[in-house]
């Protein structure tokens, strides 16, 4: 099975090219040479290697070479050095092309020589996703039910005629199957660098060139961009296109885009073009889809691992001709006042309102559960909005929906915003949109100097942090145990040492301190013990001393 | 408690629980006209006001309340019962 997917890799010349790094060919010859200089290095060790880099072509030469040593990969989401660590990477287990990551390098060059690849095995390759709480989650899959899913692709939609040119990470599955392993497996050519805008990929896009792209690129075209060549596809996955998405892309690019609905878990599950708004899915070859007792769409096939029907969550409504129709997340269905609500009808009543542009609906467990909105306005919506303030405004929208909806359904909080916040793969965090509607319980951090066991913070005590809420109602003050919290948890950030706050001595309140006033903060730190001090106006407000944890 | 401090409380209920700015807030706001209460709101204030008032309160007792000082003035005689 896995002849076909690195086959044509490991038989080509060795000046055949494989890739585009810019205006560059990489050729196979270099790609395999980098591939076996690395497993020279693997070698050396087992265990999973984690294997992160910015360029397509170094990564595909890190996972041929880990392959090769029998070593599992495991893919991190994005190299932030926290996020690294807290995913377990370290020195000794990471392949990189970045300078600043500590670990073992892999880089591809313009030129190589190095003879066919020897016999690749299986393998095994995991996922970091983020779950819908937020937390990193591994997804292991067998190489071979992406090689089974690479074939696919090449029997609905061919080879690739055109270099394949992609604005998603390489490091998600949809971004590796699509972007990379489908051209390479076709003796096709990828760009190696991901295209983050759309001037860039004006720029690169060749004759038939094929695009992998995803809603939040395709939902944010700019006007004036225009691509020289008009692409032979546009390809979409991590979340539904607009229908106005899709017929932005088709006007401004003359290619409609094709829509794939699958996930980490279950590989590709379905595929659509949306001619008309709401078009119905078409499951893709090899993949049964059904709906378990709850309504859920479940998906049988050679690319989820499993022998028995996966579920993913989304109601699903099945036409007569196979294909089928999403009805919203299952899990997107929350009690209120013991009332089951659903979001995305909240949602959909929002969107149908002339003054919206996108929308997104949350349910608030820190205030007993009511639902919040958060509303990107027309320029229509946003006249009225500065004209009458968001209080008036939130109270307009839920007078417009008691029309269509029950009281429990209508929300309570709601947050007018630029845009959404979304993930890189254009997913929503449940987690992210409620801290929107959470106030903020450290002050604004204006800068930050540290030296040694001693750092000084300008910090500015805007009015909407949640200590002002209630002390007092006419005249609010920052209280003495939030200023001793404040101060905690900054030296818990500076030193990694938990100061509980209840250990404490010498602790002087001189004057208050004001919504909108700016302090400075110095926390002096003496073995476990911390000594701070807010200053303001030159005059010390407030000082003390805390003994931390052991 | 004097009548200025339940209304300085009951001001920051308002703030609190339905993000109303503090300068809409009158004596003689009506809570359903000028604040857009609903039916659903009343009873997450009326369980605030239970919890600050030290015991149980009927939604009976504030069903002809229509202003922020009506409020007022029933937890005020509330809360002298309680004394």
């Amino acid at each position: 099975m896995m002849e076909a997917l690195w086959s044509f890799l490991s038989g080509a010349e060795n000046s055949t090219p494989v890739a585009c790094r810019g205006s560059r060919d990489l050729s196979a010859g270099a790609l395999r040479a980098a591939a076996l200089s690395l497993a020279e290095d693997l070698r050396k060790d087992e265990g999973a290697v984690f294997l992160y880099c910015e360029d397509a072509a170094n990564f595909t030469a890190g996972l041929i070479g880990a392959l090769i040593c029998g070593r599992d990969i495991l893919l991190p989401a994005h190299s932030a050095p926290a996020y690294l660590a807290e995913i377990g990477a370290k020195r000794q287990n990471l392949v990189s092309d970045l300078s600043t990551l500590d670990g073992m390098h892999v880089s591809v060059a313009e030129d190589g020589d190095a003879g066919a690849l020897p016999a690749i095995p299986d393998g095994r390759i995991g996922f970091f996703t983020s779950g819908t709480s937020g937390d990193p989650k591994l997804c292991m899959k067998a190489m071979t039910q992406l090689s089974a899913e690479v074939a696919v692709l090449g029997n609905l939609w061919g080879t690739p005629a055109g270099a394949v040119v992609g604005t998603v990470s390489h490091q998600h599955i949809y971004g590796l199957l699509f972007r990379v392993l489908w051209p390479l497996a076709s003796g096709s050519v990828f760009f190696s660098r991901i295209h983050e805008t759309w001037e860039s990929v004006a720029e690169s896009i060749g004759e038939h060139g094929t695009v992998i792209s995803s809603p939040a690129h395709l939902g944010r075209i700019p006007p004036e961009v225009r691509l020289r060549h008009k692409p032979a596809f546009i390809f979409s996955s991590g979340g539904p296109l607009t229908p106005q998405a899709a017929q932005g892309a088709l006007a401004q690019f003359g290619c409609l885009p094709t829509e794939v609905l699958g996930s980490t878990e279950t590989g590709g599950v379905a595929w659509r073009r949306q001619v008309e708004p709401g078009e119905a899915w078409t499951p893709l070859p090899r993949v049964e889809v059904s709906a378990d007792a709850d309504g859920a769409l479940t998906v049988l096939s050679p690319f989820t691992g499993a022998s028995v029907p996966v579920p993913m969550g989304d109601a699903v409504e099945f036409l007569e001709d196979g294909r089928f129709r999403l009805k919203g997340r299952l899990d997107r269905i929350v009690k209120v006042e013991g009332k089951r609500v659903s979001l995305p009808r909240v949602e959909e009543a929002l969107r149908a309102l002339p003054q919206v542009e996108d929308v997104a609906v949350t349910d608030l467990p820190d205030r007993g559960g009511a639902l919040g909105a958060i509303v990107v306005l027309t320029g229509e919506g946003q006249a009225a909005l500065s004209a009458c303030g968001s209080f008036r405004y939130s109270r307009d929208f839920r007078a417009a929906l008691r029309r269509r909806l029950e009281p429990m359904e209508l929300p309570r909080f709601w947050r007018f915003v630029d845009e959404v916040p979304q993930n890189s793969q254009g997913k929503r965090i449940a987690s992210v949109m409620r801290s929107l509607f959470r106030s903020p319980e450290l002050p604004q951090i204006e800068s930050e100097n540290r030296e040694g066991d001693k750092v000084e913070f300008d910090l500015l005590l805007q009015p909407d942090l949640r200590w002002f809420e209630g002390h007092f109602p006419d005249q609010p003050i920052l209280p003495g145990v939030a200023q001793l919290h404040i101060a905690s948890v900054l030296a818990e950030r500076v030193w990694g040492i938990e100061f509980p706050g209840h250990d404490m001595s010498r602790v002087k309140f001189r004057r208050v301190m004001q919504p909108g006033e700016r302090v400075s903060l110095s926390l002096v730190r003496r073995e476990r013990r911390l000594d701070f001090q807010y200053v303001s106006g030159g005059e010390i407000v407030a000082s003390g001393t805390v003994r931390g944890l052991e | 408690m004097t009548r200025d401090e339940i209304y300085e409380t009951l001001k920051g209920f308002l703030v609190e629980l339905f993000e109303i700015p503090e300068e809409q807030i009158s004596l003689d706001a009506n809570l359903a006209d000028d604040l857009d209460l609903d039916s659903i709101d009343a009873v997450d204030l009326i369980l605030k006001l239970q919890e600050f008032i030290g015991r149980k309160v009927s939604a009976e007792q504030f069903r002809s309340v229509r202003t922020v000082r009506d409020v007022i003035d029933q937890v005020n005689e509330l809360l002298e019962q309680a004394a």
